[in-house]
């Protein structure tokens, strides 16, 4: 279920957002939610997000950081000690990512479907050992 | 507005002080917590569609206007309290920012001054050429680097 928060001032804050995100209450902003020209993620853009996260939803994957770019993107953040995996929606029904190891190997994808899961080889980065 | 690398050589704007040099130094405004988590800038600190098409904002080091800048930082943390409740002032090398290349191993991003009537300091970064998402992604988290090295307003200006 996705709800308008009564308060939109408290959009942005990363902890607030991860936690609304996974009670489902993630608030709808009105646009200039920023303080200037930032626009709102949309009810898709909140909905491919929820989406995503019970796909992703096991215990054992390390919880990403989630933020609002002011281009309506919620964003998924991985920064962990082996791997960086920046990962976002913008409500068209799919995700990209941009990912890379402390090796230097690198992942990136466009356009994919909101109901494929990340590759094994990802999930595996981001599983707790 | 698409810009490409020779409008860095023209001043693109009627108050500008001047194209951007290399040599400048550019500003940037972020907030705790909502662009840094455990000491890290968060990639939301740079909005993809800023840098493929509305321009990323800065502020020219030379050319900046204290008491614009100190509005600039009340506004904005006014409109977001909760997240919001340190503000920075992220230092970007403008040869630092020009020097980051894509896999083609050209240049990733143009430095465009693209000044206000009410602040003339005002530059835009944007990426050189069309690109994904995914790709964007990538030249993001380069540019991602140069927003750790940051101070407090007050040190700006000491």
């Amino acid at each position: 279920m996705i709800r308008r928060h009564p308060h939109s001032t408290r959009g942005g804050h990363p902890n607030i957002l991860a936690q609304d995100l996974r009670n489902g209450h993630l608030g709808i902003y009105p646009h200039g939610w920023d303080g200037a020209d930032g626009k709102a993620p949309s009810q898709a853009t909140v909905r491919d997000a929820e989406c995503f996260t019970r796909l992703l939803g096991h215990d054992d994957i390390y919880a990403p950081s989630i933020s609002l770019a002011t281009d309506g993107e919620i964003n998924f953040f991985w920064m962990l000690p082996h791997f960086r995996l920046d990962l976002g929606f913008y409500g068209d029904g799919t995700y990209s990512y941009y990912g890379m190891t402390t090796t230097g190997d690198e992942f990136l994808a466009d356009e994919v479907s909101i109901s494929t899961p990340l590759p094994a080889q990802i999930l595996q980065l981001i599983r707790k050992q | 507005m698409a810009y490409t690398i020779d409008d860095e050589l023209h001043s693109q704007s009627a108050y500008s002080p001047g194209v951007v040099k290399d040599e400048e130094e550019l500003l940037r405004i972020i907030f705790y917590p909502e662009h840094i988590v455990e000491n890290i800038v968060q990639p939301s600190a740079i909005a993809l569609d800023d840098l493929r098409s509305r321009g990323f904002s800065v502020d020219r080091r030379p050319y900046v206007q204290q008491d614009i800048l100190q509005q600039n930082v009340a506004n904005l943390r006014n409109r977001q309290q909760e997240a919001r409740q340190v503000g920075y002032i992220a230092q970007l090398q403008c040869r630092a920012v020009r020097y980051i290349q894509d896999n083609n191993a050209e240049r990733a991003f143009i430095v465009i001054d693209t000044a206000h009537e009410i602040n003339i300091a005002h530059a835009s970064i944007y990426s050189a050429r069309p690109r994904t998402d995914a790709h964007l992604r990538r030249l993001r988290n380069r540019l991602l680097v140069l927003l750790e090295t940051r101070c407090n307003l007050d040190d700006l200006f000491l």
